[in-house]
């Protein structure tokens, strides 16, 4: 049995990983560069062009892979608080592939190139609308089972329409463009990626943390938790623009990264004594270093093409995730 | 929770002003204007089409490096891309490489391309073309920014004069369909139609068929047949196939009463000059064709 360990060691633990995952990150690229000079480099002591390497590529990649892994395992949190199932998670419930939607369509219409600020702003869009209705849902008192699969429907709907675009482009190498885009990746993303993206992510985290004493009482029930002056519907508010705002801008800078928002918190959960208020800020930590830790993997794995990030993710989540399923499964038998 | 969400966007606000101020920074020292095109650019691609314009108009110590594709099935110039060396299509390689040229194009990173110039890395995108006499106008052009003008000048002549040598404007060629392991054909505004046409044959899914790189419908064969099949990619792409359009009972039967015309898909992956090839093969075959049915 997993005991809960306190919320203090917990993330410090975490923190710990993740600051060991950055230095890693930084030393690890595609040309050698030593540990020492990558330091001279971000000091901007170093020449010229390991600077360059250093500041305006590796920096911004290893910044994107914590600020992205963190906000999708803080959004799966959040999500599965809020909708108190397990199984909800931004790619689950549709919100990843509407936003991946918003995003494909600006790239098959030409209108990437015209704003760098077209791209998040529609991918955002797309994570709004699907997050709108299960929200609309949710406030009607839809059962969750109701709303999980409707999530499944929004995601359907939603990778049909992308499927549609690609239908419909007579382009073969848009088709794979499109295709690659949405595995995932990290490749090559600069410090301006980096700007557009984070102050989105980071307005979504905060929005999801600050839900966690409103997710808390909502485990009590709706009645009760409003009884205790919880404000119910603010909070779901705030979850559902949280995670559009993270998993928007998420999805336009790195294309579609799925499972972390699902196996972090599940990994994490029995740690923090099931509690959601106390899973948000564990689960942001644990995303963060799972995606940067895919990230590194596919560095490491230096042969062929670069591995896409979201096909990485799931290869090191899914093992984890099953046989943390099949380790549970023997305690409860 | 209010003032969590205040400070959040403070937070955000200062650091999205930090990463621009920062941004300006850099850019000070890295975006100005490329400089005036070196005589024989240090260059590099990280696709197919631009390693197969490297390899035809640039000297092999002026390359830094091409992708792995260079020497693949696809690829014309595989033996003299051989001990050249490759990269795995990162800036990272590039900057550290001092490129001063990156050549992109179809297949090329979006990303990558956006950022390029940032760098400053000088860029020659192929663009793309579907017609003949763009393609022999490309050539001088591409040679001058690899700093080869007299080696771009004679690929062009030699294009020009394969494709003048395999043209038959006397009468209607022969109707053909191409096919694709995938399914696909080659319509109107494809450089395989223009390939087609250029070795005197009548691209069926031209007059019949969808424009771009989808295919002729199966009914559409089978009430109309093609006097021939153009093959392709069925040599390059594995498991090889070599059977054709063996899979396909109704195209089987179909071929098996026209004929087949094998084309080597390295012939024409991307629109290149080695697409002559195509076109010669073609019209010889063609020729070969018009004898036997005479």
């Amino acid at each position: 049995m997993i005991r809960p360990v306190p919320q203090l060691a917990l993330n410090m633990a975490l923190l710990l990983t993740c600051c060991v995952l950055v230095v890693i990150s930084l030393v690890l690229g595609y040309t050698p560069i030593p540990a020492g000079e990558v330091l001279r480099g971000l000091a901007g002591l170093a020449d010229p062009k390991t600077v360059t390497i250093v500041q305006d590529l590796r920096l911004p990649r290893t910044a994107l892979a914590l600020l992205i892994g963190g906000s999708l395992g803080l959004s799966g949190a959040a999500l599965q608080g809020l909708l108190q199932n397990p199984l909800a998670e931004p790619g689950v419930v549709g919100v990843s592939s509407a936003a991946a939607f918003g995003a494909v369509l600006v790239i098959y219409f030409g209108l990437a190139a015209t704003s760098s600020w077209t791209l998040p702003l529609s991918g955002m869009a797309g994570a709004l609308a699907a997050t709108t209705i299960l929200w609309a849902l949710a406030v009607r008192g839809a059962a969750r089972l109701t709303l999980l699969l409707t999530g499944v429907a929004i995601g359907g709907l939603s990778i049909a329409l992308i499927s549609l675009v690609m239908n419909l482009s007579s382009n073969p190498w848009a088709i794979s463009e499109i295709a690659f885009w949405l595995m995932g990746s990290l490749k090559d993303r600069t410090l301006s990626d980096l700007g557009l993206a984070a102050p989105f992510i980071l307005i979504g985290c905060a929005m999801l943390i600050a839900s966690g004493g409103g997710l808390e009482a909502l485990t009590l029930g709706e009645d009760t938790a409003r009884s205790l002056g919880t404000p119910v519907n603010r909070v779901r508010m705030q979850v559902v623009l949280g995670t559009s705002l993270c998993v928007g801008a998420g999805v336009s800078v790195a294309g579609a990264v799925g499972f972390v928002g699902l196996i972090v918190p599940h990994l994490l959960r029995a740690f923090t004594d099931h509690a959601p208020a106390r899973l948000l800020l564990p689960s942001a930590l644990g995303g963060a270093a799972l995606l940067l830790t895919a990230d590194i993997a596919i560095r490491l794995i230096a042969v062929g093409p670069e591995l896409q990030l979201g096909v990485v993710t799931s290869l090191i989540g899914a093992p984890f995730f099953f046989a943390l399923i099949f380790r549970l499964q023997g305690e409860q038998a | 929770m209010k003032p969590i969400v205040a400070l959040a966007a403070g937070l955000a606000a200062l650091l999205s002003l930090g990463i621009a101020a920062a941004h300006v920074g850099a850019g000070g020292g890295q975006s100005q204007p490329p400089a005036a095109p070196a005589a024989k650019p240090r260059v590099a691609s990280t696709a197919l089409c631009g390693d197969m314009w490297v390899l035809a108009l640039a000297d092999r110590d002026q390359i830094l490096s091409l992708s792995r594709d260079a020497a693949g099935p696809s690829s014309p110039y595989a033996g003299e891309a051989a001990g050249l060396p490759r990269n795995r299509g990162s800036l990272e390689e590039l900057i550290a490489g001092d490129a001063g040229l990156v050549v992109t194009g179809q297949g090329s990173s979006t990303q990558m391309r956006r950022v390029l110039g940032r760098f400053g890395i000088a860029e020659l995108d192929l663009g793309a073309t579907s017609d003949l006499q763009e393609l022999a106008d490309k050539i001088p052009q591409v040679g001058e920014r690899l700093g080869q003008p007299e080696r771009g000048k004679a690929l062009r002549a030699a294009f020009l004069h394969d494709i003048a040598a395999a043209a038959d404007p006397g009468r209607d060629g022969p109707v053909v369909a191409y096919y694709r392991p995938d399914g696909g054909g080659a319509g109107a505004g494809t450089i395989v139609d223009a390939a087609l046409s250029a070795a005197g044959y009548q691209n069926m899914q031209r007059r019949t068929g969808p424009a771009g790189w989808g295919g002729i419908p199966l009914e559409q064969i089978v009430m109309t047949p093609p006097g021939a099949f153009v093959v392709s990619y069925f040599d390059t792409q594995p498991p090889a196939r070599n059977a054709g359009l063996g899979r396909n009972p109704v195209l089987r039967r179909a071929a098996e009463q026209g004929v087949v015309l094998p084309v080597p898909g390295k012939l024409w992956p991307c629109d290149h000059p080695v697409i002559s090839q195509a076109v010669t093969l073609l019209a010889g075959e063609r020729l070969r064709l018009e004898g036997a049915f005479r």
